[in-house]
């Protein structure tokens, strides 16, 4: 009953994420493709929206128990009542580089396999350690029991007491959402949560691959999502590099969706700024993923365009990421305690800005990362560039202006990540013994979205196009 | 591009993704999972659900607005390890790094605990028979 219950959560989430890019998105002329995109976005979305009005409600729920249901019962409502009297659009559906192309059955094959032997993988992660792992029990899920079980004393989850009681609240506020419906703790909250985004972020990659690309080497690309162990190992730990990986490749999807839409509205970028801000919500390395997208849509527009165009791609792109990141201001004034590494900051930490010492320690980590082998943390970034020489590239897909800005905000995040490691009050030693992987992670599944688009048109794919065209059978290759 | 290099770089994308689903299956070490399940009759007690349980008699006897210490006779390498857990499992109580409070979570699993708790000038009020108490300060000699 209890799993139901919070199968019901769950359900329920989808839904407000459903209806929430309903709106935002007008849906497609290509069903079924679009349904398996809008599938992992609205439960992004969903979970997402339903962890925001937890918070927002928390100090109101002290007196009305109810007050998050009868929110979100609330914006069912009235989303649902906007859509029922407004007029239905024409919808924009981005031109796609190719029909529903079938890929051949080996290929589906192979694909399904790695797909449910990663299930499988993540089931065993799971059930040997239930509670997730030590940043998972001793980080999140502690903040999701102070929120469940605080009542009147919810705001100890922030005390300075705890180790990092600073952390945004989209994982520790969806957990405790589901126990809320379950009515009691069950370690199927954070089971559940942790399956949605792992399984969340290999539909997205696929579907947007499939979309911008072909079904063919979508399917290559979600088996090159799951040859990172870190990335099974991770995401069955209930911890948040996942979710925040998920969150950066949809505001990536969406900036690459805007290139190929003729939609003039510019609603797919307003969305990619509202993703972006989730990842805010979600880790504070979101606020650094939100710059980053938002610079890079300004620079690519402007110098692609002109002045004018950058900096209202920029403002519509904040337009999407400006109310959750004024939630997440919210939280960081009136609750969290001093983040440690701002904290921190000395003369001494400002002094390595200056030593190349550490500079180099930092790159010889960050190059260490791209071709580890250890199961527990190798994320091989060292195979794209192989796959690349074996493949050969699509310099035109290289100059578009979506890739270079997702690219671009990948390598900004990749810098800021250097430097926050170079301005660590921590002993840099050990702050680079752990995080690296995880960060990597944040990285590795709108790098490969990249790696697909930059893929030259191969033959399996383009005689299925022709045989489509044709409408004749084809035998696989 | 020959259709053959293509296909050997496919084959090559499918065999690294099996070989690494391989590598973590075999990490994940299945068979030790299926005796310890066999052995529980069902699915095993994870070790923090096992620590947690140790507390049960504590939380009708705390307050969430107090803030309580924490103490415990284990190596020091894993006394952070405890203290979080401790936190983890008393929440929304909060457990603060260090023994001067007024009430103390203690955890002292082994048999001579009664020992190690006066030598760090503790005195037992409740004893939940698990190696987890609640503690306070004894009399100043």
């Amino acid at each position: 009953m209890t799993s139901l219950r919070m199968i019901l959560g769950f359900g329920l989430a989808l839904l407000i994420g459903w209806l929430f890019l309903t709106i935002a998105l007008p849906s497609s002329n290509s069903r079924s493709r679009k349904l398996w995109l809008r599938l992992p976005l609205s439960l992004g979305a969903g979970i997402g929206l339903t962890s925001l009005n937890y918070f927002l409600l928390l100090p109101l729920a002290e007196r009305v128990p109810w007050a998050f249901s009868l929110g979100e019962f609330l914006s069912i409502i009235g989303m649902s009542g906007y859509l029922a009297i407004r007029r239905s659009r024409t919808l924009h559906a981005p031109a796609t580089d190719s029909a529903a192309t079938k890929p051949s059955v080996y290929l589906i094959l192979a694909a399904s396999g790695a797909a449910l032997w990663a299930l499988f993988n993540f089931t065993l992660r799971s059930l040997n350690q239930q509670h997730g792992n030590w940043d998972a029990w001793s980080i999140w899920n502690v903040a999701a029991r102070f929120l469940f079980r605080g009542g009147e004393h919810w705001r100890n989850a922030f005390s300075p007491l705890l180790f990092h009681g600073d952390y945004p609240l989209l994982i520790p506020a969806s957990v405790a959402r589901l126990w809320t419906f379950a009515g009691k703790e069950s370690l199927y909250g954070s089971w559940l949560t942790a399956l949605a985004f792992f399984g969340g972020t290999i539909l997205l990659l696929v579907a947007a691959a499939w979309i911008l690309r072909s079904g063919y080497l979508a399917l290559i690309g979600g088996l090159v999502l799951i040859s990172a162990t870190a990335f099974t190992v991770y995401g069955a730990s209930q911890i948040a590099d996942v979710p925040t990986g998920f969150y950066l490749l949809a505001a990536g999807v969406l900036i690459l969706m805007k290139d190929k839409s003729s939609d003039p509205s510019n609603r797919l970028l307003a969305l990619a700024g509202f993703f972006a801000g989730l990842a805010a919500w979600t880790k504070n390395e979101g606020l650094l993923i939100c710059a980053a997208f938002g610079f890079t849509v300004l620079l690519v527009d402007w110098f692609h365009e002109d002045r004018r165009q950058g900096i209202k791609a920029a403002l519509t792109f904040a337009s999407g990421a400006v109310p959750i990141l004024l939630i997440v201001a919210l939280f960081k004034v009136a609750y969290a305690p001093p983040n440690d590494l701002l904290a921190g900051q000395s003369a001494e930490t400002l002094a390595r800005l200056v030593d190349p010492g550490s500079y180099w320690t930092i790159i010889e980590s960050f190059l260490f990362q791209t071709v580890r082998l250890e199961v527990k943390t190798s994320t091989p970034i060292v195979l794209i560039p192989l796959y690349m020489l074996i493949f050969g590239l699509r310099k035109k897909a290289l100059r578009r202006p979506g890739f270079l800005s997702v690219a671009g905000a990948l390598l900004f995040v990749l810098i800021g990540y250097f430097f926050i490691f170079l301005l660590t009050p921590h002993s840099l030693t050990w702050h680079l013994e752990d995080p690296p992987p995880r960060l990597f992670l944040h990285l590795w599944p709108t790098a490969i979205l990249l790696f697909v688009l930059a893929l030259p048109k191969i033959p399996s794919e383009v005689q299925e196009i022709v045989d489509m065209n044709a409408g004749s059978p084809k035998p696989d290759s | 591009m020959k259709p053959t290099r293509i296909n050997l770089g496919v084959l090559l994308i499918i065999v690294i993704a099996g070989l690494s689903a391989m590598r973590l299956t075999v990490w994940l070490k299945p068979f030790d999972l299926l005796q310890k399940v066999v052995e529980a009759g069902g699915v095993p007690l994870d070790p923090l659900t096992r620590y947690e349980r140790r507390f049960d008699c504590l939380r009708e006897q705390l307050d969430p607005d107090e803030i309580i210490g924490f103490a415990a006779s284990v190596d020091p390498e894993q006394y952070t390890e405890y203290y979080l857990l401790t936190q983890y499992t008393l929440a929304p109580v909060l457990v603060a790094y260090e023994v001067g409070r007024p009430r103390i979570a203690g955890f002292f699993p082994s048999t001579d605990a009664s020992e190690q708790i006066a030598e760090l000038g503790l005195e037992v009020l409740v004893d939940c028979d698990t190696g987890a108490f609640l503690l306070e300060p004894g009399p100043v000699p």
